[in-house]
């Protein structure tokens, strides 16, 4: 297919200024992802049961499994002098009652592996439409 | 929010012990008045997306137990109409006909049928789980703590001695005939563990 000159040149600019975007969207990336990671922690969702513990010794039900989340409310996080295994308690009931529901960071990763993969599908249609696009120089003098 | 995350949750669990009830065996009928919110099932997907887990304190039944002999026996039913995951919408999801269906099937039951002691406070149990109207045998490993009842017990909130036991087994939702849409792949992982810890109050 031929396009005209003026199309051409279009064609080319898009075609570069999506390739270029990806890019540096590419670059930025990580940092983005990374900027999420920096404020995640590995916690436990817990019922707490203070009384309870009095009897059998546990007093934190755990809620699911252990995983990195980002909590933005410090008051959610029970106090333990030290955390087992590095891994803080997120007290279930604070969660409920102020409606948090805190992002995690598989759900962070999941979107930065979708980005990731529309960045370089852009990159690659940008490069390959400036490419074909490319206004040729005139040779002849 | 973006179309459906259903999420399918139920619960239901296991414990007890051994199948009929002797005459030494005391009833014990799990607390889910005054102490409800100390019974606490949930299930968990991971998912590619992310980790949810339903969570209810609606658990109730009756066990037998002796704490001499290890032996016991019970049942277990939760109100799966009841699993909270922390998102509204997804909790409706999870009621409808395409996933637990919760007003066609508004229990989810564990029936101990054997029951075996593996150490000190460690049982087998194996027996009935049903989920979504279908049946299955389940083995699963259940630890059980028992209290008699004295100031300790009162301090606590109990009136009479105290089992508490708890629980935690994998089952494949698609085995309970709940079908997983296409639309939710990486959203809802087809296994799930469900995981109980209960406390029941001699009577």
């Amino acid at each position: 297919m031929k396009l005209s000159g003026k199309l051409q040149k279009i064609v080319f600019g898009i075609g570069v200024g999506v390739a270029g975007s990806c890019l540096f969207g590419l670059a930025v990336l990580p940092s983005i992802r990374e900027s999420f990671n920096r404020r995640a922690i590995m916690t436990q969702r817990v019922q707490i049961d203070a009384a309870g513990a009095s009897l059998f010794g546990d007093g934190a039900t755990p809620i699911g499994s252990p995983q990195p989340m980002i909590i933005d409310d410090p008051k959610a996080i029970v106090h333990q002098p030290k955390p087992k295994d590095g891994i803080r308690q997120v007290d279930d009931a604070y969660l409920e009652a102020h409606k948090i529901y805190p992002l995690q960071m598989k759900t962070v990763d999941y979107f930065v592996g979708l980005v990731r993969l529309g960045l370089i599908a852009g990159a690659t249609i940008g490069g390959i439409a400036a490419f074909v696009s490319k206004p040729k120089r005139n040779t002849a003098s | 929010m973006k179309t459906s995350t259903p999420i399918l949750v139920s619960i239901a669990i296991a414990a007890a012990f051994a199948s009929q009830a002797s005459a030494q065996q005391k009833r014990f009928e799990i607390d889910n008045q005054k102490n409800k919110y100390r019974n606490v099932a949930t299930i968990e997907s991971v998912a590619d997306f992310e980790t949810f887990t339903g969570k209810t304190n609606e658990v109730s039944g009756s066990l037998f137990f002796d704490p001499k002999t290890k032996k016991g026996g019970g049942k277990i039913v939760v109100d799966p109409a009841s699993i909270d995951t922390g998102i509204p919408l997804r909790n409706d999801h999870m009621k409808s006909e395409g996933w637990l269906d919760t007003k066609k099937y508004p229990e989810i039951v564990f029936e101990a049928e054997k029951v075996q002691q593996l150490k000190g406070n460690d049982y087998r149990v194996t027996g009935k789980f049903t989920l979504h109207g279908v049946t299955k045998k389940i083995t699963t490993n259940v630890t059980v703590q028992y209290r008699a009842a004295d100031a300790s017990t009162k301090t606590a909130g109990f009136v009479g001695d105290v089992v508490h036991f708890t629980t935690k087994f994998n089952i494949a939702i698609t085995d309970y005939g709940i079908k997983l849409p296409a639309m939710v792949a990486g959203k809802v992982a087809k296994d799930v563990t469900i995981s109980l810890s209960s406390y029941a109050v001699g009577k």
